[in-house]
């Protein structure tokens, strides 16, 4: 292995994603190259220090900012929704299915077209046990 | 999930919970206030808008720190879009240190990070700050694990080539 391979090691161990044998050639190496002892004292000095770090505070202004733009989002989306008319309104039928129900509507309309003609109508006759139950009003449509 | 129904309440509990980790990534990545800032608001203002798209929550915190992310690099990259990118180097053009005036190890580390490239300082921010997996980085940043090791390596060799002269045996 070379230098920079160890050294690229000396990465992966302060990662914690090296095995054992891997970590073994490592600190072997490391007892003969104090180049490398080094930089690997100095990376963990870098983690220890930035673990350390307190993380900035977000100035109030920054917080009245997000929340108002926020709030002024939820309340565009809101219009739009009440003002949305009906019919701009998606509705969700899969394709094949929406296919289907417009070829059966066609295959229906030809096979019952005949029913609809007038002389088909006159040769429907409604059972009187129905008709009794059919509104006076109404009785005289049939 | 309330956020996703537009609850204030559901936001304003992950706002509070995510905007220090949000802004402090940002201010370390930008060194600048303004910028940090501003692509704090924009960060928390996409995620209200899109957490719809979000499939697995689990991935939440790292969705979050990718928006981040990329709006901050949209901004890092409208300001150089004159200047050229140098793959290579892991030192930004500007060195506005002098390490010789610090007698604080601490602010010279802080300092060094700070002039590391945004490629390179990214990965150690969310590395050693944030304590994302490999996985996560790469995840956030776009880039594949061996480019976030990579990138990792190079970053901390760099960085320790610089300090060197204050961790003398």
């Amino acid at each position: 292995m070379t230098h920079t391979d160890h050294q690229q090691r000396i990465s992966l161990y302060i990662d914690n994603v090296l095995n054992d044998r891997e970590s073994s050639e490592l600190f072997a190496h490391l007892a003969g190259c104090s180049e490398c002892r080094t930089s690997m004292r100095i990376s963990m000095h870098v983690r220890t220090q930035i673990a350390n770090e307190e993380l900035s505070d977000v100035p109030q202004t920054l917080d009245r900012r997000v929340l108002a733009s926020v709030a002024h989002a939820n309340a565009t989306l809101e219009r739009q929704t009440w003002y949305s008319p009906i019919w701009f309104t998606r509705i969700s039928i899969p394709l094949p299915a929406a296919a289907s129900i417009v070829f059966l509507l066609i295959v229906g309309s030809l096979l019952f077209y005949p029913l609809l003609t007038p002389e088909q109508q006159q040769q429907v006759k409604v059972p009187a046990e129905l008709m009794s139950k059919v509104p006076s009003a109404l009785q005289k449509a049939f | 999930m309330d956020l996703r129904n537009g609850s204030m309440d559901a936001f304003e509990e992950l706002y509070h919970r995510y905007k220090r980790h949000i802004f402090t990534f940002c201010l370390k990545l930008t060194g600048d206030r303004s910028l940090a800032e501003d692509a704090t608001h924009d960060t928390f203002l996409k995620m209200h808008l899109n957490i719809g798209t979000l499939n697995d929550l689990s991935l939440f915190r790292s969705w979050l720190f990718s928006i981040a992310r990329n709006g901050v690099f949209r901004q890092l990259h409208r300001q150089q879009r004159n200047g050229s990118l140098d793959e290579e180097s892991v030192w930004s053009e500007e060195t506005p240190l002098t390490l010789t005036e610090h007698n604080d190890v601490a602010t010279i580390i802080s300092a060094c990070i700070n002039t590391l490239k945004p490629e390179y300082k990214e990965v150690l921010l969310l590395r050693e700050y944030e304590q994302h997996s490999y996985d996560e980085i790469a995840l956030i940043t776009g880039n594949s694990e061996s480019s976030v090791k990579s990138r990792l390596f190079k970053a901390r060799k760099a960085l320790a080539e610089k300090l060197k002269p204050y961790f003398k045996d």
